[in-house]
């Protein structure tokens, strides 16, 4: 079931068409990274989601509510934590607690099984000012989590956070994630995505460059062939990539690395490779990583 | 709705300013009878001062007045025509006045010099017989229009006399000066400009972070992506804010008299003051009736301030609250007040009170003593309008630009 669905939402401020008819969906369950560079329109996209900027046209869905018609109840099943923590920093963080909890009526109980949460212990009774980044961050992640909402945002939720954190705020999407809730995070830690989202989204300029599974379809694209190479494979694999069937190849004496551009050219690719009789000695399919998917994206972008 | 309410009212318990800006609105009610203690306590020796001082040149109008009438009768018995005889006794008319008033004047400092309440009716009775022989040498011409006495104009002298002949009327204990903080002084002193903008900043020092708190630290975020309208959000902000400001405000002025009144006393709710007839039922001050204003009594004076108090009030609650929504941070809040204030200071200088530019000037009823006794063209029911209308239109502008923006802001 969708927990989100965007539909061609577009979004200017003055000249600047920051959102092009983004759409995407987000399944309950399911953690999805949302991917780009710094001005890609990830955070305008998340505030578009969470009712604070208004897109010009399109749709966005929460839990199968019309935002712009059914606000309040679309909004009932949402919880954000978008950019820097929005706490009240003349406030302790127990205090910070309390108004956020006081918002939506939550429990006392909850509010203890958050307070505990946030592992801040007796820092909650100190100014929220005086809080390093990383306290802070575990702190707006805490009020986010009050209302166990079925579907969160978080942006940029891992920054300021130490290794412990890190490793705690994992586990807390996983099990968010396996709670039922939908997550839309964005990150610039890549390998952190790529170690809990289960789809990410590659955005720049406001449009949606790639879609693509996380970790094992990626790992498919690229194979290392091992066989006896010959002189005239270069401009049989120049030819492959021209026709746009190979993003890219390294051809060394006796091993040769292909990119595949999709999935579906894996067949003939090496049937063409292969196509004087020559013997496959190996194929390894190289595990490709999000880090080197996201400078293939935006680096095919560039060109 | 009850979450935003918990939300706003938990936020400002938790954040203490309000209570910070109370104190120092104590501080500032508690300056404010100090210095006017002090100068009720001077009174009397600088009133005495101040009569030596006018008796000096009215000593040295009487001997040119004196010189001159040596010079006349002299040229009347050498003369003797009957213009010239006319012109003594002018001038005898003349040095009897002038001479009248230094007598007068010599009493009231004598009095003035050792004044006690005990003789605080033979006070009052000088003055009246002074004032009434004043308003006849005005009547009579006997006045030059450079002479001392020219220094109060007849409306003062009017005003004055009518007061203090209220007072005798009635027997009631004239107060000691008109800076004297009895409970019920206090309270007039305080309706009047410039003490009024101690309620006024106190005010504006509550309601300045009423949206630009969200903003700044970027809370908005959660704020408002909660499943709640933004109206909703909009009007708990304001009625709470106007709620509780006026509550606070107008408790700690009730305090102040109630402790006021313990400690120097109520004074007398039936004391005279002035109030323009017809400032609640017509719109414009009838100008053309620059006679006597007709006097109420004090309690009947509050009762006609409070409507104007409270919607002053809620007018600059409501810019103020305004202003932290459209320019989205405290600071600019603040100096944009600043700025409000220090152009009603310049209007003040500029305008005379009777232009018309005043029929439109909010900020003009922060006075209210001078609206209530017409000072100003706009009648209290002008200004009640006037403010009325004008916290209409600042909250309607608030929700419209609230309802309708991108909300931008905080740190990221």
């Amino acid at each position: 079931m969708n927990i989100l669905k965007v539909d061609n939402i577009n979004k200017s401020f003055g000249k600047l068409h920051v959102l092009k008819n983004l759409s995407f969906t987000l399944e309950t369950g399911e953690i999805l990274g949302f991917i780009g560079p710094n001005g890609s329109g990830k955070s305008t996209t998340m505030k578009c989601i969470a009712n604070l900027v208004f897109p010009e046209s399109g749709t966005v869905e929460i839990a199968g509510h019309d935002l712009s018609k059914e606000r309040s109840q679309a909004l009932s099943h949402l919880s954000a934590l978008i950019e820097a923590p929005g706490l009240y920093f003349n406030l302790t963080g127990m205090e910070n607690l309390k108004v956020f909890a006081s918002l939506r009526q939550i429990s006392r109980k909850r509010l203890e099984e958050v307070i505990e949460f946030t592992g801040l212990g007796h820092a909650l009774k100190k100014k929220a000012g005086a809080y390093s980044m990383g306290m802070r961050q575990r702190l707006a992640l805490a009020v986010a989590i009050l209302p166990k909402p079925t579907f969160l945002i978080l942006d940029e939720p891992f920054n300021g956070l130490d290794p412990q954190g890190v490793f705690e705020l994992r586990s807390m999407i996983k099990r968010l994630a396996r709670e039922g809730c939908g997550i839309l995070f964005s990150s610039h830690q890549l390998l952190e995505m790529e170690k809990i989202s289960s789809r990410n989204i590659f955005i720049k300029d406001g449009e949606i460059v790639s879609q693509e599974m996380a970790q094992t379809d990626v790992a498919v694209l690229s194979y290392k062939l091992y066989f006896d190479r010959q002189e005239q494979d270069l401009s049989m694999l120049s030819k492959l990539k021209t026709e746009g069937l190979l993003l890219d190849f390294q051809a060394e004496e006796s091993e040769l690395l292909i990119t595949l551009s999709d999935i579906k050219h894996c067949t003939h690719v090496i049937t063409t490779i292969l196509a004087d009789g020559r013997e496959l000695r190996g194929i390894v399919p190289q595990t490709a990583n999000i880090e080197s998917l996201y400078s293939h994206i935006y680096e095919k972008e560039i060109l | 709705m009850k979450g935003i309410l918990q939300f706003e009212c938990l936020k400002s318990w938790y954040a203490k300013k309000n209570l910070f800006v109370l104190l120092v609105f104590l501080a500032a009610l508690l300056a404010m009878i100090t210095y006017n203690t002090i100068l009720d306590n001077n009174y009397w020796a600088n009133l005495e001062e101040e009569l030596n001082r006018e008796r000096a040149l009215i000593e040295v109008e009487e001997q040119n007045i004196f010189d001159d009438l040596k010079a006349t009768r002299e040229v009347a018995q050498a003369v003797g025509t009957p213009e010239v005889y006319a012109e003594v006794e002018a001038l005898e008319k003349c040095a009897d006045f002038i001479q009248r008033q230094r007598t007068y004047n010599y009493q009231q400092a004598m009095l003035a010099k050792e004044y006690t309440v005990d003789i605080a009716p033979e006070m009052l009775e000088l003055w009246i017989a002074r004032d009434l022989h004043l308003l006849n040498g005005f009547e009579d011409g006997l006045v030059e229009p450079t002479s001392i006495l020219a220094k109060t104009t007849p409306l003062e002298v009017e005003k004055r006399l009518a007061v203090n002949q209220a007072l005798f009327r009635d027997n009631i204990e004239p107060l000691n000066s008109p800076y004297e903080m009895t409970a019920t002084n206090f309270l007039y002193c305080l309706s009047s400009f410039p003490w009024i903008l101690i309620v006024v900043v106190t005010l504006m020092m509550l309601s300045m972070d009423l949206f630009s708190t969200d903003t700044e630290g970027g809370a908005y975020k959660i704020l408002y992506s909660q499943p709640q309208k933004r109206s909703i959000i909009h009007m708990v902000k304001f009625m709470l804010n106007i709620t509780v400001s006026i509550l606070l405000v107008t408790g700690l002025i009730a305090l102040t008299f109630s402790v006021l009144s313990l400690v120097k006393g109520l004074g007398d709710v039936n004391y005279p003051v002035f109030y323009m007839k017809g400032s609640y039922t017509s719109m414009v001050i009838d100008s053309s009736a620059d006679t006597v204003l007709p006097l109420v009594r004090w309690s009947t004076y509050i009762a006609k301030v409070i409507p104007i108090y409270l919607l002053l009030s809620c007018f600059v609650l409501a810019l103020t609250g305004t202003a932290s929504l459209l320019l989205g941070s405290t600071a600019n809040a603040l100096s944009a007040i600043i700025c409000l204030l220090f152009l009603d200071y310049s209007f003040r200088i500029l305008f005379p009170p009777s232009t018309n530019f005043y029929l439109v000037w909010p900020f003009a009823a922060l006075g209210f003593q001078d609206v209530l006794q017409g000072f100003y063209m706009g009648s209290a029911l002008a200004y009640l309008s006037l403010l009325g209308v004008s916290t209409f239109l600042l909250l309607a502008l608030s929700l419209i630009v609230l309802k309708k923006q991108d909300l931008k802001g905080g740190l990221s």
